[in-house]
């Protein structure tokens, strides 16, 4: 069977939105957290079919949109330093830190900053440049964090001592508890993130439902996915009942992939962590377990993320925080587009502006 | 940029994994550092960033279309389409 297609039959896809349409009796406002999720809501159409009382917000589920601008002024310290290169994932490029500096300009100012598909290619480059330091740019949440885990256990293997991680990354559940914790949060259920889940699984999300009365989803990206996650949240409330359910078993285990976490544990601990528009967010990032420091590029290269506030004029917090849609920032699509962005939801393929911009007729 | 893709096993060797993207001629290797149990040929893999991250259950798959008819079902009684 092609499982990329079975997923976004037409027919069933109707009949589901037919079915949500009748079930569905108050306005209900669902929040999914990951850019594939917002990019696949909009790309599929389905932000246009879903009944006229289903609000979609989308919440801070890009890793490259919540990167803190301190944590952008910190990469940019990195890569003007000497026999140093910068090697990255695509998407942290043109990320706008203090005074829209961001990676693309320092580049073309003479930095070496490479762009790699994995963070093997990384390793690669470490072994090819022996004389310099090569600092990969570790951003990403639970899906992305253990292969980079994975990658420094290998450099340590190899004996690469020229390998280093800047690490922010961070984590799923406590940006959640982090939102609800906010009383002006007015979300009725998530739709949770498919890849972070696979490497979590079900069980650090239970205090959704336990403790704030919020139903979720696990789902997987396409469109059946997707309304399948909204229709049972819809039944949920109907019937007064508060629970995770874990919606994508075909990819998500409910225990998620114990090897992954072992790995990505073994290499990394929790820490309190930044988030774009946000601000710090108790226990939801990852620094390095004392074991791995030598590959932490922060403290082998002696650099500390200066203080950096947000860009004057951008909305990105508001918009991360599901208070704000893209269309309704001053900037969008004046000031902010894709060919030019202001903040990092329009820079990010991924991001919610990005994609309000690209896929939104209404806008 | 959680975004994985599913991907059949076509060889096995050391600790990789050579696999074909749906039903084009594009190849991806993974690493299966990450999976326990390892995967065996002809099994999907769900790929990100150069990383195995799960072995995409069949079985599963095929139950949650069963379900999404079941709960469309109810819809196509009504309306006919």
């Amino acid at each position: 069977m092609d499982y990329t297609r079975a997923f976004g039959d037409p027919e069933l896809s109707k009949g589901l939105l037919a079915q949500m349409q009748e079930e569905l009796k108050e306005p209900f406002r669902f929040m999914e957290v990951c850019g594939t999720h917002t990019v696949a809501i909009f790309q599929s159409g389905l932000h246009t079919l879903l009944p006229k009382n289903m609000a979609h917000i989308s919440g801070p589920g890009c890793p490259v949109c919540v990167t803190h601008e301190s944590e952008v002024a910190t990469f940019l310290m990195l890569a003007a330093m000497d026999k140093v290169i910068i090697a990255t994932f695509g998407d942290l490029m043109r990320v706008p830190g203090p005074k829209g500096a961001n990676l693309k300009l320092a580049q073309a100012e003479g930095a070496r900053v490479e762009v790699v598909y994995s963070p093997f290619d990384a390793l690669a480059l470490a072994k090819d440049n022996p004389e310099h330091k090569v600092v990969f740019l570790g951003v990403g949440f639970e899906t992305t964090a253990p292969t980079i885990a994975a990658t420094i256990q290998m450099a340590r293997e190899q004996g690469l001592d020229n390998f280093l991680v800047l690490c922010f990354h961070k984590l799923v559940p406590p940006a959640l508890k982090g939102l609800l914790a906010d009383p002006e949060a007015a979300v009725d259920g998530f739709i949770l993130p498919g890849h972070v889940s696979t490497i979590i699984g079900l069980e650090p999300y239970q205090f959704l439902a336990k403790e704030y009365n919020v139903p979720a989803v696990i789902t997987g990206f396409d469109p059946l996915d997707i309304l399948k996650a909204l229709l049972l949240m819809v039944r949920m409330v109907n019937e007064g009942k508060h629970e995770v359910v874990n919606g994508y078993k075909r990819a998500v285990a409910d225990e998620g992939n114990p090897k992954a976490r072992q790995v990505l544990y073994e290499v990394f601990q929790p820490c309190d962590a930044l988030w774009r528009g946000i601000g710090e967010i108790p226990g939801s990032g990852l620094t390095f377990a004392p074991e791995y420091e030598r590959f932490d590029a922060l403290k082998v290269l002696g650099v500390t993320p200066p203080e950096a506030g947000p860009l004057p004029g951008c909305k990105c917090g508001d918009v991360l925080k599901g208070k704000m849609r893209p269309d309704k920032c001053p900037l969008f699509k004046k000031a902010c587009t894709p060919a030019n962005p202001v903040g990092p939801c329009m820079v990010s393929t991924e991001g919610s502006c990005a994609a309000y911009y690209k896929y939104n007729i209404d806008s | 940029m959680c975004l994985a893709i599913p991907a059949k096993v076509e060889e096995l060797e050391n600790g990789m994994a050579n696999c074909r993207v749906g039903d084009s001629e594009t190849y991806v290797k993974a690493s299966l550092m990450l999976l326990d149990p390892p995967p065996q040929i002809g099994d999907y893999l769900i790929i990100h960033a150069g990383f195995a991250i799960r072995i995409l259950d069949p079985k599963e798959a095929e139950e949650s279309l069963a379900v999404l008819r079941e709960m469309a079902q109810l819809q196509t009684g009504q309306t006919g389409f």
